[in-house]
């Protein structure tokens, strides 16, 4: 008779390392990420003694990793942490791998928000540089509030969900395109920059806001991960067998994880790719056990949103290319590749 | 007052307009098997469902370890009955021992004990799985999955086990196999008992101490496979010629079916899904 016990806890130990080794490498990458640049590299050591003020900083080095490397850091790590998350949440309790953080239309509501603002001046909080983050913002917790509206239905299901995001997508993509057929070339221009993503966006005080609030909503994920373990097995009726309400619990997943994509994307515009690349790369490394799986798909988000930033940000400096684009152009093959090589393995 | 494990008085269920089921009444005693007959659309998953609270009835009770199944949380519920469904299809491709350890849910927030891992362990070893224990659920066939959701469900500890065909997708030898455990899985616990819904009525003459003959939303007969069994009842509810022997070799009863019956008319009940 096979030995399950115990190689069910050996198992266990190698994914708990992994999770480890994971955080560790993605934690030296920020230290990298933040010593390197167009200005001048640091090593590590000197970029932690300048951040905590142990070694005398010469002319702007401070000033560049405090204000402009530090948040573009923090944004990656809690942006990514929380976008891979989302995704990786949202296809369980949707039952489908296919969802990413952009389905239920959070993205596209923010995107409207910020058309408001651009084009039509119209800003519902908040005026000058707060007004498209602002409207950002609020437009895509309308969102969200559509969603709580329609989780209190009695008849949802989850593909009501994938089809209100779908014509939310819709709904408001005609919209932000009716304002850009009346746009001026300058608000277009200043619109499509919105929509690549880009790190570059938050100031220090921006990005500590975020890292909390990311901070604050992600245990409340974790510790959903058996109910999201029987939802993603088994469906509704196999979930409520077990003894996890299907219909609650992939309401107030959907709600944590449109606030957790609102939050981040209302702050850099649209990163579409990691949230369906992480959690698939995750799901190939470690398993599909949301228990490992979450902690890991957050850590993975992190590090691949910072990887992406920093090859952008360097790769031809001093100019920086949006770290949407170099998401799917260095995300994209990788993820064919790790497809591929498992289809040919099995 | 008995000490009946599960007590269904009075259910009525209608999907829209069609009426599935219209009064039905159904008692479960410690350490029976009983096997639920019926054609296709005669609510018997409906009526499986229902006992688990996965559907709530337009009118009756069900009553499991004498509490009523409203009072109690779903957790609770899931500590009580366990339901395999007919089958089960999977988007991502969790391993069988995690697919198993779901059983468990009912009992724990977050971290595993020994003793959990353990019994999913064990409850693969009794249905002969675990060199399956770390394969991928979404690899195994349909018939294999089912016995795996039968693995979680026994790791549920519950003393009621609601089985949805649980032979449908299995070859002859898995089909007897299976049957065994069940009655060795009902037998060996104190205060288990197990409905399951199935179509072999050979095997369920072999396997069940009570049959229940559902026909047209109601019960036609329930009772031991000899009594329930009859000519008469497989004629008027599946429309077939039998003939009924016992058999020499074992004393079990044998169905032997011969034809359809060929009154005129008779053919075509009403030809509803069943769900």
């Amino acid at each position: 008779m096979t030995d399950v016990v115990g190689a069910y806890h050996e198992g266990q130990r190698k994914r708990v390392a992994s999770l480890f080794i994971a955080t560790a490498l993605t934690l030296l990458a920020a230290l990298f990420s933040m010593g390197f640049g167009s200005s001048e590299s640091l090593s590590m050591g000197a970029t932690l003694r300048l951040i905590f003020g142990l070694q005398a900083s010469e002319g702007l080095q401070r000033e560049i990793l405090l204000n402009l490397r530090l948040p573009r850091v923090l944004v990656a790590l809690a942006g990514g942490a929380a976008l891979a998350m989302a995704g990786t949440m949202m296809q369980g309790v949707l039952g489908n791998p296919l969802v990413s953080p952009l389905t239920l239309g959070v993205a596209s509501g923010a995107g409207l928000g910020a058309a408001l603002a651009i084009v039509l001046d119209f800003a519902v909080l908040g005026q000058a540089e707060f007004a498209i983050l602002g409207n950002a913002f609020l437009f895509a917790m309308v969102v969200v509030a559509i969603i709580v509206k329609l989780g209190d239905m009695s008849t949802v299901t989850a593909e009501s969900y994938i089809l209100v995001g779908i014509a939310i997508t819709f709904i408001a993509g005609a919209m932000v395109q009716t304002m850009q057929y009346f746009a001026t070339d300058a608000q277009i221009s200043q619109l499509t920059h919105w929509g690549f993503g880009s790190l570059s966006r938050p100031s220090l005080q921006h990005a500590l806001w975020i890292s909390l609030l990311v901070v604050a909503m992600l245990p409340s994920g974790l510790l959903a991960a058996w109910d999201l373990n029987t939802l993603a097995v088994g469906g509704d009726d196999f979930a409520a067998a077990t003894g996890v309400d299907p219909r609650s619990t992939r309401r107030s997943i959907l709600i944590l994880s449109a606030t957790l994509t609102a939050v981040v994307i209302s702050f850099t515009g649209i990163i579409g790719f990691l949230g369906l690349v992480a959690p698939h790369v995750s799901r190939l490394l470690v398993g599909n056990d949301y228990r490992t799986l979450l902690p890991f798909s957050a850590v993975m988000g992190a590090a691949v949103l910072l990887v992406a930033d920093t090859i952008g940000r360097t790769l031809f400096a001093p100019i920086v290319l949006p770290v949407g684009v170099m998401l799917s152009i260095i995300g994209g093959p990788f993820f064919l590749y790790l497809l591929l090589a498992r289809r040919a393995r099995a | 007052m008995s000490n009946a494990l599960l007590t269904a008085k009075g259910l009525e269920f209608a999907w829209g307009q069609r009426m599935v089921l219209n009064g039905v009444d159904l008692t479960v005693e410690p350490g029976e098997v009983v096997a639920l007959l019926g054609r296709n659309g005669a609510g018997k998953t409906t009526l499986l469902k229902m006992l688990n609270g996965l559907l709530t009835p337009a009118h009756g009770t069900v009553m499991l370890g004498g509490r009523s199944l409203d009072g109690l949380s779903l957790p609770e519920r899931a500590r009580c009955s366990a339901y395999v469904p007919q089958s089960i299809t999977s988007a991502f491709p969790m391993r069988v021992i995690d697919v198993v350890l779901l059983g468990r849910r009912p009992y724990v927030t977050w971290r595993l004990s020994k003793d959990d891992i353990k019994i999913a362990s064990d409850t693969l070893a009794t249905l002969g799985l675990d060199a399956f224990a770390f394969r991928r659920f979404t690899e195994l066939s349909g018939g294999e999955r089912q016995q795996v959701v039968m693995a979680k469900a026994l790791a549920q500890e519950a003393s009621l086990l609601l089985l949805d065909e649980p032979t449908s997708d299995l070859d002859l030898n898995n089909q007897i196999g299976v049957m065994k455990r069940i009655r060795t899985v009902v037998d060996s616990v104190d205060q288990r008992a197990a409905v399951i819904v199935m179509h072999d009525l050979n095997a369920a003459a072999a396997y069940a101490d009570r049959v229940v003959l559902l026909h047209e939303g109601r019960v036609e007969a329930v009772g031991r496979p000899e009594t329930v069994l009859t000519k008469s009842n497989l004629a008027k509810v599946f429309m077939v010629e039998a003939s009924i022997d016992v058999s020499p070799a074992d004393g079990r009863l044998r169905i032997h079916v011969h034809d359809e019956v060929k009154a005129s008319g008779m053919h075509h009940t009403k030809n509803g899904d069943e769900r």
